[in-house]
Parts: structure tokens; sequence; C-alpha cells
């Protein structure tokens, strides 16, 4: 009998890729589906916040693709999803409106306007091109110098932007994408990046990236380009993020080169350290505690409950739980586990040393028995 | 000529901030592997300390002294507190703490102060400007430009003669050997910190010379020099600090003369261009030595 488990990456057994595609994808169905019925129960008033919330995960998902199986911190999330969103408003902004906010767009794009899956596409599709031009010269970095040139990248995303006057109007606030990102569009995605996510995890693709992550030297000698093993993390990173990205300026509608710096890149990178880098599922968990201490901490900064106003002590409250974690559980709340269909006895490797000793697993499971 | 020497000038002044900036934070990395995202934070800090002490008509010389201690107790303070606990983590873990000390540093500042900008009185003397011939040179150029040469021969001389900088050294080499031949590691570890707060303090003053204004997101902004001029100079040795540094400011300075108006907008875009493009040519930075230096 096959059963959804928590289990560190990929199970022993026949089918194992399909086991950890679908256990991830049926965990994201299932926060959907809460979602849904929440906000069936409680009226529309949280719409707004739960879109917000789900694409922000998406977001996580995406940079847990590359943090987690390369081991490097990045910080250009912001940088690609500017980049998908610019590119998805470019295409969908409707002609008449198009006329007002762009006026100097080339005549190709003038008359365009695409409904919401091609503008994902097309907004995943150019951050991809703009993670694979900024990686393959990036990607020979790691450590610490990769992540300073990862802020180079959103640094030099976002002034890119702000001076492509043509495309973006410039710094200032873009407007008119049709507002047509809704529930099932937003976790729908969710779901489908989940499963990308996953996908690469369990594929070859992402077992070479953790071969480089884990011991680069033996990993180049046993015929593993390290470059090429993170370009491909990174390229699903760049790609995810854009399509969150097209999503956002659908839910938005309107936007400026601020709405994708260094204050956004905060959250997503705290939730990630919650949930745990190298867990897919990590991404969503952390999402969601994340986003649920900000929403129980807000009557606080905003001085309800007879409480005078606090601005700033969620941004500490950040700050302060993200070095208490990162002393105290750095692996954050997942580990390295995800969401799995496994046969119900199948045999499990233990978390706790390294995942390699099935067979005390198989122990411990007969003792509970 | 006059152009030229006013170039270089301007290049020097720059670059001796953004050398000074280098040095607190290569201190770090040297010591434990910290790549300081708060150390800006300290920064507007010390701009919070002026702003608070302006009322009280203190003489100059007193307020310098005091924001400096005042970043030297701020930097000891989350040296202790949120550094040291982690000082056997890999550099990324660490890297990602002072992003949280940064965050937290800032909301403190949000909450005390409030996210307008406010504005840092600084003695007017230091905006005289001098006109030499052609060349205008402003006494706060001056000073910068003395205060980086004393904060280099200052930390040289911590460095290379004295005692505890011979333990700083020995640990950045090999933390582990130098604990084993009696170097007490979290001491020394402190040391660093507290000579770390020494610069920041020195440095905000120049900065908030220069700026006018502190408001609790502007530390982003020397965060990024500083990033930019280690890496630059290579990670971790005061030299390549000290290089990264003026090559910075002599870039800025070339790019601000040269550079058509149209395209200035792109200054930082092309600063971490110029980044990215040495680190592929010499991994090791420009001054580094040419062994990983990460652990």
């Amino acid at each position: 009998m096959i059963v959804l488990r928590w289990v560190v990456d990929r199970g022993l057994h026949r089918g194992a890729l399909a086991g950890i595609v679908l256990g991830d994808m049926t965990f994201a169905s299932i926060v959907g589906v809460a979602v849904v019925v929440y906000l069936g129960l409680a009226g529309g008033a949280d719409t707004d916040l739960l879109l917000s919330f789900g694409i922000t995960a998406i977001l996580v998902v995406g940079l847990q693709t590359f943090v987690g199986n390369t081991g490097v911190v990045s910080f250009a999330p912001m940088a690609f999803m500017g980049v998908g969103a610019y590119a998805a408003a470019v295409v969908a902004i409707p002609p008449a409106t198009k006329a007002l906010v762009l006026p100097d767009l080339p005549v190709v794009l003038q008359d365009l306007a695409l409904p919401l899956a091609p503008a994902m596409l097309i907004g995943g599709g150019a951050a991809a091109i703009v993670a694979l031009l900024t990686g393959l010269v990036l990607m020979r970095l790691t450590g610490i110098a990769a992540g300073i040139t990862s802020l180079g990248v959103l640094v030099i995303v976002n002034e890119l932007i702000r001076n492509a006057d043509a495309f973006t109007r410039g710094s200032r606030t873009i407007f008119g994408v049709p507002a047509s990102a809704d529930l099932p569009w937003v976790f729908g995605t969710l779901v489908a990046a989940m499963g990308l996510a996953a996908l690469l995890k369990a594929s070859s693709y992402g077992l070479r990236a953790r071969a480089v992550r884990d011991d680069e030297l033996a990993a180049t000698t046993a015929g593993i380009n390290p470059l090429t093993a993170r370009l491909w993390p990174y390229l699903m990173f760049g790609f995810i993020s854009g399509v969150a990205g097209a999503l956002w300026a659908h839910h938005l509608t309107a936007f400026s080169p601020n709405s994708f710096f260094v204050a956004q890149t905060i959250p997503i990178i705290v939730m990630l350290v919650i949930g745990g880098t190298n867990s897919v599922a990590g991404a969503l968990v952390g999402a969601i505690l994340l986003t649920l201490w900000l929403e129980l901490i807000r009557p606080i900064e905003a001085g309800a409950l007879g409480i005078p106003a606090l601005n700033g002590i969620a941004l500490l409250s950040v700050g302060v739980g993200l070095i208490v974690l990162l002393r105290w559980r750095s692996s954050g709340a997942l580990g390295a586990k995800e969401a799995q269909f496994l046969p119900r006895h199948a045999s499990v490797p233990d978390p706790s040393d390294g995942g390699h000793s099935g067979q005390l697993a198989k122990e411990e499971e007969k003792v509970n028995e | 000529m006059t152009n030229f020497v006013q170039f270089v000038l301007d290049a020097l002044s720059v670059g001796s901030t953004y050398a000074m900036l280098a040095l607190g934070l290569t201190l770090l990395f040297g010591v434990m592997g910290l790549v300081n995202f708060a150390y800006g934070a300290l920064i507007i800090w010390c701009g919070y300390v002026v702003v608070v002490l302006a009322p009280l008509n203190l003489p100059f010389a007193l307020v310098a002294v005091l924001v400096i201690a005042a970043a030297t107790a701020l930097s000891l303070l989350v040296g202790q507190f949120a550094f040291r606990p982690f000082k056997s983590a890999p550099p990324l873990t660490l890297m990602l703490t002072s992003f949280g000390v940064a965050m937290a540093l800032q909301a403190l500042a949000i909450l005390l102060f409030g996210q307008a900008t406010r504005v840092v009185p600084m003695p007017a003397v230091l905006g005289t400007v001098w006109h030499l011939g052609e060349v205008r040179l402003s006494v706060l150029q001056v000073v910068t430009i003395v205060a980086g040469a004393a904060v280099l021969a200052g930390l040289y001389g911590l460095l290379q003669r004295t005692t505890i900088g011979l333990q700083i050294r020995a640990v950045a080499e090999d933390a582990e050997i130098a604990s084993q031949m009696g170097v007490r590691a979290d001491r020394v570890l402190m040391w660093a910190f507290a000579a770390s707060g020494v610069i920041a303090g020195i440095v905000a003053l120049l900065w908030l010379a220069k700026t006018g204004t502190v408001s609790p997101g502007a530390f982003l902004a020397p965060t990024f020099k500083a990033f930019i001029a280690i890496v630059l100079g290579g990670l971790g040795s005061i030299r390549g600090a000290v290089v990264g540094g003026l090559v910075l400011g002599l870039f800025e300075a070339s790019l601000a003369t040269y550079l058509p108006d149209s395209m200035l907008s792109y200054q930082q875009a092309i600063a971490f261009g110029l980044v990215i493009a040495v680190l592929l040519v010499r991994p090791s930075g420009i001054a580094g030595r040419l062994v990983e230096v990460s652990k």
C-alpha cells in the first residue's frame, strides 16, 4: 500500500521520482484547497493577502531550487521577478492603455495583448534568459563571492529596468496590467512550481548539483562539470521566479522598479531558511509560517488591541528570529524532507546520519508496530 | 594638468572612504569568515547618535569621540551576542546571520526614530572649499584622506606591532592551531569587533558629513560599497581592502568625469559589473592571495 510520508531525499524504491514529485504536488494542492475552503468560510476579505502569499510561496520554491541544490546563497530572486513582471506587463497591457503608458514601445509589441498563460510563460522565459546570460559567467563562483555577485545581479537588473524607459516606463509606476491572477491560477501555478522543483531535485540534474555542492573536487573527478551542474538549477530558479513575477504583475496591476529590490528580498530568504533550504516542501512551509507570523504581529504594529503602534516591530522580530533560527535549527523546519508517496513498509534513509541507514528506520518501525 | 590633479584628489578622497569601510569589514572576514551585512547599520546608528546629541550643543570633537565610542560599543554588542555563537559556522550561515542583524538594527532605528529622513548636523567648516589655482579642494576631502591614512597606519600598527595584533593574524591564518598555541579565540574575536567598530565610527562621521542625512534604510549604500571594495581587492586581506577601496574610488571618479550624462544612472550597475569581471579573471581579487580564502 502506498502512503504519503515525510521522508529525506529519494526513497529507495522503484518510482521514487514519481513518488516525490506527486507527493510535493499533493502537499501544495492540500494547501491550495485549504486556502479556498478558508476563503469560502471567512468571506473574501483575505483574498488579496492569500494571493500575495501564494505568489510569494512560488518565489520561495524557485529560490529553493537553486540554493537547496547548489548550496550557494542568492540575493537575486527580485531581479528575476522584476524581469518576469515587466516582460509580462509589456505583452499583457491592452493596446489602448499601452499607447498611454508605454508610447515608445516598438510597433510589434504595441498591439499585443496576451492573456495570462502566455504572459506567464514569456515572463518566465525572459527571466530564464537573464539567468542563462548571468549564469554562464557567475556559476563559476561559489561561497561568499557568489553571494555578493548575486547582489550585483539584483542591482544591475534593477538599474537596467529603471533606465529602459521605452519598455518599463523607467522609475515611474507602470500600470494597466489586467487583474487576472485569481486563486485557481496562483495556486495552480504553485502546485506546478512545486512539481518542477521536486522533479529537479529528484532527477539526475539535481543529484549532480548536490554532488558538486557536497564535494566539488570529488564530483569533478567523477566527470561532473560544476558550471553546468549549477547552471540548470539556476535556470529553473530564474524561470520559476519570472513566472511568479508575471503573476505578481497580474495581481498588483501597477508597480515600479522599487517593488523589486532589497526590502522585498528579505522575506523570501527568511521563508526559505525557516522551512529548510534543502526541502521543496519546506519552502512552502516557510512561506506559510512567516506569513502567519506577520499577520499575527500586524495588529501590534498597527497599534490595535490597546497597544500603541510600534512601527518596525515586525522587521525586528523577523531579524531576531532569523538569528535564533540559524543558531539552533539551521536546517529549518523540514531539513531535507519531502512529502513522498512510498510503500507503507519501504525502508527510508534516516535523516540523523546523513540518510544512509535504511536499516535503522526499519527496526524503528518494527518497534512501533 | 589641473584637471588631472583634481581627478586624483577626488578619486583619493572617495577611495579613502571606501578603503576604510573595507578595512573594517575585512578584519571580521579574516578572523571569522564573516561578511557583515550589518556593517552599514553601524553607520546609520552613528548618524542617530549625532542627531540625539545635537540639542546638547557639545563641541564637535566630543561628539566625534562619543560617536566612535558608540560604534565600538554597538559592534562589540552584536559581536558578542549575535556573531560569537556562530564562530564555527560556515560562512554562508554567518552571512545570513548578519542579514538578520542588519534587519534588527534597522528595525530598532525605525522603532526609535521613525522612517523619516533626519538631518545630521555637522560642523560647517567641513564644507569649506579652498581654490588652489583651478583645483577645488574641500576641507572634508582633506580630512577624509588624512583619516584614511591614519586608520591604515593605526590598523597596521595594531596588527604588526602588538601582541593582540599577532594573535588576530594567527586566528585569521588558522583558528584551530592558534587556539592550540594558547590564543584565546573569543577574546581575539572581540578585539577584532572593537577595531572594526572604531573604524566604522570614523568612517561614519565622514560618510554622514558627505550625505548630511540619515534614514533607517540608508545602511545599504555603505554596505554595498564596502562589499564591492573587499571583493575587488581580495577577501580577508588588509592590502586587498585598501587596493579595492582605492580602485573603486578611482573607478567612480573616472565614471563621473568621463561617462556621458546619459550613462550616469548606470553607475552602480557598472561598478558591480567591474566586480564580476575582476572575479572572473582573478577569483581572489586584485591583490588577493591565489589560494581559496573561504573555508
